[in-house]
């Protein structure tokens, strides 16, 4: 499989909205339709949808978009039940499953900034790796699977997925 | 005993000697329990007066008495989220909802344990340690919340929140705070929101009182008696949108 950006600059609540959106409209909307609807450029809805799909949560059959089970099923769960479904999506995506490996191959589980955009400038050479960055830390932190600390400019494995085993 | 009464109040602000009549007589109550949204054109004094429901500033005529009490200064049994969020930008999450939390001499374990509650429950977990410059729109508003709610109010006043917020995230911040406004184990059940977007008003409140400007007087209050969760596409739902379009065109 090969690794696939995420799209910049989508959010969890972008994407819950289309999900909002799509149940308000039997589950299905034309996707020209809905940037008019909800005044969204083309560009940036097709954004949303990408990220949408790539977990699980729209399909985009012809040029409709259309809700899923699991998208459904978010819909119908609390927010802390929501962060736990899309860290199990997120965890499916090559892009994270290369950065979890080589944060685990790390020493305590923590990488540089520095070293984490030189890896997805390997891996993705033709991606702006600072916003990629930017939006990979922004969904790590709301499905609690990587952390980021400012200060310390350091990427780690979030304790809530990756609990320290007992001493 | 309604939670609020808000007795013939006006308000008249002084500009360079000129005096601005802001809002003229206005008169509701707002029982404990309800989700009450303002809804005016601009120039009808919408914030102005939730500003004087919660104390933060006083009116020029009229009271208001919370819990049959006169407010004498600002209310602390309540709590306000903004448009615009009012972030301390060199401070993370956590430290911004703190914040909220110093006032109220709580001891520093307690302040930190109830932010961190406060802020799972809003759904930034994970975010703590973040700047509000990292976040995007949804989640600085979110953080707004939390600070609001860490001070468990039992009165919540919302300041146009979702304005600033792009239509999508506006969607799911609307779902959120109903979510956490019929959550039995929040504290907070009273809830004044400030709006110019008829349709967010009636979707999610259970009155909505009407706002004419210049100066700001109200001109109806309606309930949405319509039961929840409500669907947004429901033609009663726009039966009362265009009702109260009609009364402010």
């Amino acid at each position: 499989m090969e690794v696939e950006p995420l799209p910049h600059g989508v959010t969890s609540s972008k994407v819950i909205g289309l999900l909002e959106y799509l149940d308000d409209h039997h589950g299905k909307e034309d996707i020209y339709k809905l940037a008019e609807a909800i005044h969204y450029e083309l560009g940036e809805l097709l954004s949303v949808i990408k990220m949408g799909e790539m977990l699980g949560l729209v399909e985009t059959p012809g040029g409709d978009v259309v809700i899923t089970d699991l998208g459904r099923k978010i819909l119908k769960s609390k927010v802390a039940q929501r962060k736990l479904i899309i860290r199990e999506q997120l965890k499916k995506l090559m892009i994270f499953q290369r950065l979890i490996e080589a944060l685990q191959k790390s020493e305590e589980g923590r990488l540089s900034k520095e070293v984490i955009l030189e890896e997805l400038s390997r891996l993705l050479p033709h991606e702006n790796a600072e916003a990629l960055f930017k939006t990979i830390v922004n969904w790590s932190r709301y499905a609690e699977l990587l952390g980021y600390n400012h200060d310390a400019q350091t990427l780690y494995l979030d304790e809530e997925s990756f609990p320290a085993p007992p001493q | 005993m309604d939670l609020l009464e808000v007795e013939k109040v006006s308000k008249t602000f002084n500009q360079n000697g000129v005096l601005m009549p802001v809002l003229k007589e206005i008169s509701f109550r707002v029982r404990e329990g309800e989700f009450i949204a303002l809804v005016g054109p601009s120039g009808s004094g919408k914030s102005t007066l939730l500003r004087i429901l919660n104390g933060l500033i006083p009116p020029t005529q009229g009271r208001v008495l919370y819990q049959g009490k006169v407010l004498p200064s600002v209310n602390l049994d309540s709590a306000m989220v903004f448009q615009s969020f009012a972030l301390f930008p060199w401070l993370t999450v956590l430290g911004n909802v703190e914040l909220g939390l110093e006032a109220r001499a709580l001891p520093e374990h307690e302040r930190r344990k109830r932010a961190i509650h406060f802020i799972e429950k809003v759904g930034l977990d994970g975010f703590e340690e973040a700047y509000p410059r990292e976040l995007s729109g949804g989640m600085k508003q979110r953080v707004g919340l939390a600070r609001a709610l860490a001070v468990e109010p039992k009165l919540l006043c919302m300041d146009e929140p979702f304005s600033a917020l792009d239509p999508l995230t506006s969607l799911t911040l609307r779902e959120e705070v109903l979510m956490l406004w019929e959550d039995k184990s929040m504290p907070v059940n009273t809830i004044i929101m400030v709006t110019h977007i008829i349709e967010e008003a009636v979707f999610m409140a259970d009155r909505v009182l009407v706002l004419s400007p210049h100066p700001g007087t109200l001109v109806t209050d309606i309930a949405i008696d319509v039961p929840r969760p409500r669907d947004r596409k429901d033609p009663v739902l726009s039966e009362f949108s265009d009702r109260i379009f009609s009364l402010m065109a």
